[in-house]
């Protein structure tokens, strides 16, 4: 991680924090965590159940408080994605893609572009999926939601490990294009490609 | 913005059954009470805007629940806090939704659970035009008090707690609107001014103070 004397304050900056101290139901969680990521990082944090991932990523996207330090991040920019996916088990799958992709303004990609062959359950309700399809298919509405900065909740529960890998691939490819993914796992192993960082090591523990 | 309305619609219409219902207890409540009142049928004419209105009122109220706790409940409401499209319209569109699928068909049918009160069909339109009105303001503040109970354990009956007291002005204004109309009162239209006056605030205010309120619940 660059340290904060050695950061200026480039156009291509995405996301940049300082010594920032999170929260979860008003206790401190994590402190004194710093990084930045740039267009075109894939940046990971990793690190046991219940150390303040899924709350660092509420508090980039401003739903959870930040304690102290400073952070900064254009809200404009960014898509979320947490453990629940916001899909309406009632409806198809393509109208939940055509509703998510496009209420954050993005462009539905010709049917033989889609992951993880999304194509073939395109007319199922979402009801109907089993739990790694149902992920394929929140990831899908990420990939083609036309924002800049992926912050993502464990984005690869539930997938097999072809899948894993090829949402990887999409991730690459994302950042390739000046992209920022953030994400969060429990299985420091998965990214292979991306910059990892152990929140283990900010966590407050008490 | 499209995507939100269409999105919505798709919705509600699946939940069809729901909307249904609020048509059948529209038609139960009429029936029943005209039923109760006994063979009297001055008695009948006298108190059907009062009825027509409680009627519309708790069957509406009745889909009420719908509309915020299952996109609070699956993420969509902490997902679409990031969309470019404002929580107010989100707001708006949900309000036009239920307006339309609820309480519009209830206006709709007015004329005839009407003649069941032995109402003629001209009051009944009159009562229906009163509705017309007034229910946007139920549909309105209905949402406001979902999202006020958003996440909470025994939500719904705080919620119809909530509810009874912030339709009263509405219902009070409402029925003697549709009474002041069957009788020609000279102070009808002092009436449906304020009527349509409640509606218009309540369609105004809602939207900001429910999406300050789905902002402020969905922080950690």
């Amino acid at each position: 991680m660059p340290q904060s004397s050695d950061i200026t304050v480039a156009a291509d900056i995405g996301v940049q924090a300082e010594a920032i101290v999170g929260q979860r139901g008003g206790r401190p969680i994590f402190e004194g965590l710093s990084f930045a990521a740039h267009s075109g990082d894939f940046l990971v944090f990793c690190g046991p159940n219940g150390i303040g991932k899924t709350t660092l990523l509420y508090t980039l996207i401003g739903l959870s408080e930040l304690i102290d330090g400073h952070l900064s991040i254009s809200h404009d920019d960014c898509l979320f994605l947490g453990h629940d996916d916001g899909l309406k088990g009632e409806l198809t799958v393509a109208q939940n893609l055509a509703f998510w992709i496009g209420v954050f303004g993005g462009e539905l990609p010709d049917s033989d572009q889609w992951p993880f062959d999304i194509q073939k359950i395109l007319d199922r309700e979402v009801r109907h999926l089993s739990s790694g399809q149902r992920q394929k298919v929140a990831l899908a509405s990420v990939i083609f939601g036309g924002r800049k900065i992926w912050i993502l909740d464990e984005p690869t529960t539930g997938l097999d490990a072809s899948s894993a890998a090829e949402f990887c691939q999409w991730a690459q490819k994302h950042c390739d294009k000046s992209g920022i993914v953030i994400a969060t796992t429990h299985l420091a192993f998965e990214y292979k490609r991306g910059q990892t960082l152990d929140l283990a090591s900010f966590a407050i523990t008490r | 913005m499209k995507e939100l309305f269409l999105h919505e619609w798709r919705l509600s219409r699946q939940g069809g059954s729901r909307f249904g219902m609020a048509l059948v207890l529209y038609f139960a409540i009429g029936l029943l009470v005209s039923l109760g009142l006994g063979p009297d049928r001055s008695t009948h004419a006298l108190m059907a805007p009062s009825i027509l209105w409680v009627g519309a009122l708790l069957s509406s109220l009745l889909t009420l629940d719908s509309l915020l706790f299952r996109d609070h409940d699956d993420g969509t409401i902490e997902r679409l806090i990031l969309a470019p499209v404002p929580m107010e319209t989100l707001i708006m569109i949900k309000v036009l939704t239920h307006w339309v699928l609820v309480a519009l068909p209830l206006c709709l049918v007015t004329p005839l659970v009407g003649l069941m009160m032995n109402l003629d069909i001209y009051a009944g339109m009159w009562a229906a035009l009163t509705l017309c009105i007034g229910t946007p303001a139920i549909s309105a503040i209905g949402i406001f008090v979902a999202a006020l109970t958003l996440g909470m354990r025994q939500a719904h009956l705080l919620q119809a707690v909530l509810i009874i007291p912030a339709c009263i002005p509405t219902l009070i204004f409402g029925s003697l609107a549709a009474s002041q109309l069957m009788t020609d009162s000279p102070s009808i239209e002092r009436t449906l001014a304020a009527l349509a006056a409640i509606s218009l605030a309540s369609i105004g205010l809602t939207p900001f103070c429910t999406s300050l309120l789905l902002h402020l619940n969905s922080r950690r």
